[in-house]
């Protein structure tokens, strides 16, 4: 079940923005290094730890960082015999490429990212509308429905940081589980819309709706 | 900081409130809050009303301090001064409410059937939390609005 989730947010993250956006860029793997800079600024990597982060070969890595190093956008550092590679805050567009990132290819970890100061008490939580179908203009909202036991002033509380810094309208529908189930079996208009529609697995799966539905 | 932003932007202008504007305004709160309550409406309805009592109250505020929206982006604006008037510690409800801005959106002109029981019920206790500190923070920095004998 783990493996399976986990497989799914890889999968869906990609297709958020990623089929249109990312080809502006040269390559794959300039998209993906670019990602985990900007959502890490405080880390460093290593090069054939950015090749497995990146899904990439290491020759690959290499030909992109030397780019991002020229550009400016990282800085390398050396330690011993080993060169290790960091976001550069002092980039002057840093910020502004940050915000590019996280309306794009980077929504999925973003929220992601958000939803873990929930763990254990959201069982599924899933982009729906027009994110999820690829259909979205620059004015859409993100349509976030989660299934769990949360308020969602404390969601609210978790998406409100994140909302300001990608300046997107954003909309969570929250059930219980026993809500949820009963307006599956009641074949609710609304939920029943969303679920037949295409959704971007943040948590859960495809399965774990009709689990929770039973 | 906002304010100041949102002034020089034109979505903030100087107002001049009365006590009898903010009596009005709390008057209409109320009415809200009763029907919101009202089981046998949809839940979008519930929620739209709670709501609209909860952009009142923040008005409220936005008006005892001396301004008033103007133009688009009214309701989005005045829930981002809304800390920077009330406390800076009225952030969450700002966050929680303008979610909520979003979700009437969609259930006012897009959707059917998208608000849950639950977030029904959590409105209405979050909008009536919020009259409370409202009036609260009436009596202790703008008492004069409170003035009972202009009520009619």
């Amino acid at each position: 079940m783990k493996t399976k989730s986990t497989k799914n947010i890889g999968e869906s993250t990609k297709r958020i923005g990623g089929s249109a956006f990312a080809q502006l860029f040269a390559s794959e793997p300039l998209v993906a290094l670019l990602k985990q800079f900007l959502l890490n600024p405080d880390q460093t990597f290593y090069q054939a730890q950015l090749a497995e982060l990146c899904s990439s070969r290491l020759y690959l890595i290499q030909r992109d960082l030397k780019r991002l190093e020229k550009a400016g956008v990282i800085t390398k550092t050396r330690r011993g015999n080993r060169a290790y590679y960091q976001a550069n805050r002092a980039f002057p567009a840093f910020e502004d490429l940050k915000r590019v990132f996280l309306k794009t290819v980077a929504l999925g970890d973003a929220l992601k990212g958000a939803l873990t100061s929930f763990a254990g008490r959201v069982q599924l939580a899933f982009i729906y509308g027009s994110y999820a179908s690829g259909h979205e203009t620059a004015e859409s909202d993100i349509d976030l429905l989660m299934v769990g036991r949360l308020s969602a002033r404390e969601a609210a509380a978790v998406f409100g940081p994140l909302k300001r810094e990608i300046g997107r309208e954003f909309n969570p529908v929250i059930y219980s589980p026993e809500e949820f189930r009963l307006k599956v079996k009641e074949a609710h208009h609304f939920l029943k819309a969303v679920l037949k529609g295409r959704k971007v697995f943040l948590i859960g799966d495809e399965h774990e709706i009709e689990r929770i539905a039973g | 900081m906002r304010l100041k932003e949102l002034l020089a932007e034109g979505k903030l202008r100087r107002h001049q409130t009365s006590a009898k504007e903010i009596a009005d305004m709390i008057e209409l709160v109320d009415r809200d809050l009763a029907d919101a309550a009202i089981s046998q409406i949809s839940t979008d309805r519930r929620f739209a009303t709670a709501y609209n009592a909860a952009l009142a109250l923040a008005t409220i505020a936005l008006h005892a301090a001396g301004y008033r929206t103007t133009g688009s982006g009214a309701h989005w604006a005045t829930f981002q001064v809304m800390p920077e008037i009330m406390h800076p510690s009225a952030q969450a409800r700002a966050d929680y409410l303008d979610n909520c801005r979003s979700k009437r959106n969609v259930t006012d002109y897009d959707r059917v059937g998208e608000v849950s029981e639950t977030e029904v019920r959590e409105i209405i206790e979050e909008v009536s939390a919020f009259r409370n500190d409202v009036l609260q923070w009436l009596t202790a920095n703008h008492p004069e609005l409170l003035a009972k004998d202009i009520l009619t």
